[in-house]
């Protein structure tokens, strides 16, 4: 049987995701700052965070900029409707491939997305 | 010397007054920092000094405006100003200038590269220098003012709002504007569109026709490059303004022309 994903460090998870959607250069493809210099930024910020925990909530909040890409892309192309109800179903779809955040960061990375996406 | 009774009191009215005027230094100090990091209704980012916990304000300016803004060919005028004050050599005789534009998943980075290569590499100490601007600034570092503006009303985040509240930096706002989708595409767009006419002052200030880098394999047709940016860059083609390149591949490096497509009339059509 396999073993059940780690946990993810909240705290890890709020850095990882300031750095990539607040302050990062976006969009995802950005070589810098580059994957070593985040983390190393995560682990600065949080520093009872374990280097696992950090490297995860990296991936995780990277995962979620690559899928907001798409997310949004679709969005745009009316692949969830036209009306108010798409963005509710554009943020559900976003929630069901990277669960584990709360609805302010969706809502974050969506506009984020929407944003890399308007180039 | 024993001190007269006058002396003294003059003495205690000097401390009074120097501990008043130390207090209110110390006040306004707290204030201006204050505001500084607060952001308030100027358009000033966050220093990296700013203690932590002190909340950039978004600005909600309100959209009809900025896109009034943005459609006046004196936008451009404020752009080049802003960009010649951060790059002096942006206006000055000789320099070869280089813009660059993008568009498409991807391509953000492999414009930044070009640039760094540029403002970092060997033609930045050439005679004539050259330097390498794109939307956002005069460098991979330096951002336009105006940009930075644009980035402090959050346009993305207000029109994500549900019901008139946003949520910025994961706080909680009442927006005073309906801002939508079609408005944020529109004012990047007119922003996007007045830095491609910066390249006319710039090419008469220098002297020297711009070299435009475009990284736009995948690009779709309804964003920005192809909406706004290339339409303009068809114009000062015309007008000597500038010479148009086209990336063939990700990591095309500026130095070879075999990387390169040239010309808007050869622009590589828009994906889907």
């Amino acid at each position: 049987m396999p073993a059940a994903p780690p946990k993810p460090n909240r705290a890890a998870l709020d850095a990882a995701f300031t750095l990539v959607f607040s302050q990062g250069r976006s969009p995802p493809s950005c070589p810098v700052p580059n994957d070593t210099d985040l983390l190393n930024r995560i682990r600065d910020k949080v520093t009872n965070a374990s280097p696992t925990e950090c490297r995860d909530a990296l991936i995780r909040i990277q995962r979620l900029s690559h899928d907001v890409y798409e997310v949004c892309g679709e969005f745009r192309e009316g692949a969830y409707g036209t009306g108010e109800d798409a963005q509710a179903i554009a943020l559900s779809l976003l929630e069901e491939k990277c669960p584990g955040l709360d609805e302010k960061e969706y809502r974050t990375a969506f506009a984020v997305g929407m944003m890399w996406t308007a180039f | 010397m024993a001190q007269s009774p006058d002396s003294s009191s003059w003495n205690s009215k000097t401390a009074c007054y120097a501990i008043i005027v130390i207090l209110a230094c110390i006040a306004v100090t707290c204030l201006v920092f204050a505001a500084t990091c607060a952001g308030n209704s100027m358009p000033v980012p966050c220093r990296t000094d700013c203690p932590s916990g002190a909340p950039l304000i978004p600005v909600f300016t309100a959209p009809a405006e900025k896109i009034a803004a943005f459609k006046d060919p004196l936008f451009t005028r404020q752009l080049y100003a802003e960009a010649v004050t951060y790059e002096p050599l942006l206006g000055t005789q000789g320099t070869q200038v280089h813009m660059g534009f993008w568009s498409g998943k991807g391509n953000h980075g492999n414009m930044l590269r070009l640039l760094d290569a540029i403002n970092e590499g060997p033609a930045a100490l050439a005679v004539p220098p050259g330097r390498a601007i794109w939307d956002e600034g005069v460098n991979a570092y330096y951002n336009f003012p105006s940009y930075s503006q644009m980035m402090n009303e959050h346009w993305y985040e207000r029109a994500a709002g549900v019901n008139g509240t946003v949520i910025v930096f994961g706080r909680a706002y009442t927006d005073p504007h309906t801002v939508t989708f079609a408005h944020a595409d529109e004012i990047w767009g007119q922003y996007s569109a007045r830095y491609t006419d910066m390249a006319e002052p710039i090419a008469q200030a220098t002297g020297v026709p711009v070299k435009t880098w475009c990284f736009v394999q995948g690009a779709k047709a309804n964003r920005v490059f192809y909406t706004y940016e290339l339409p303009q860059l068809r114009l000062l083609e015309q007008k000597g303004a500038v010479e148009v390149y086209f990336a063939k591949t990700p990591d095309a490096d500026w130095t070879k022309p075999e990387d390169w497509i040239n010309g808007t009339a050869n622009a590589p059509p828009p994906s889907g």
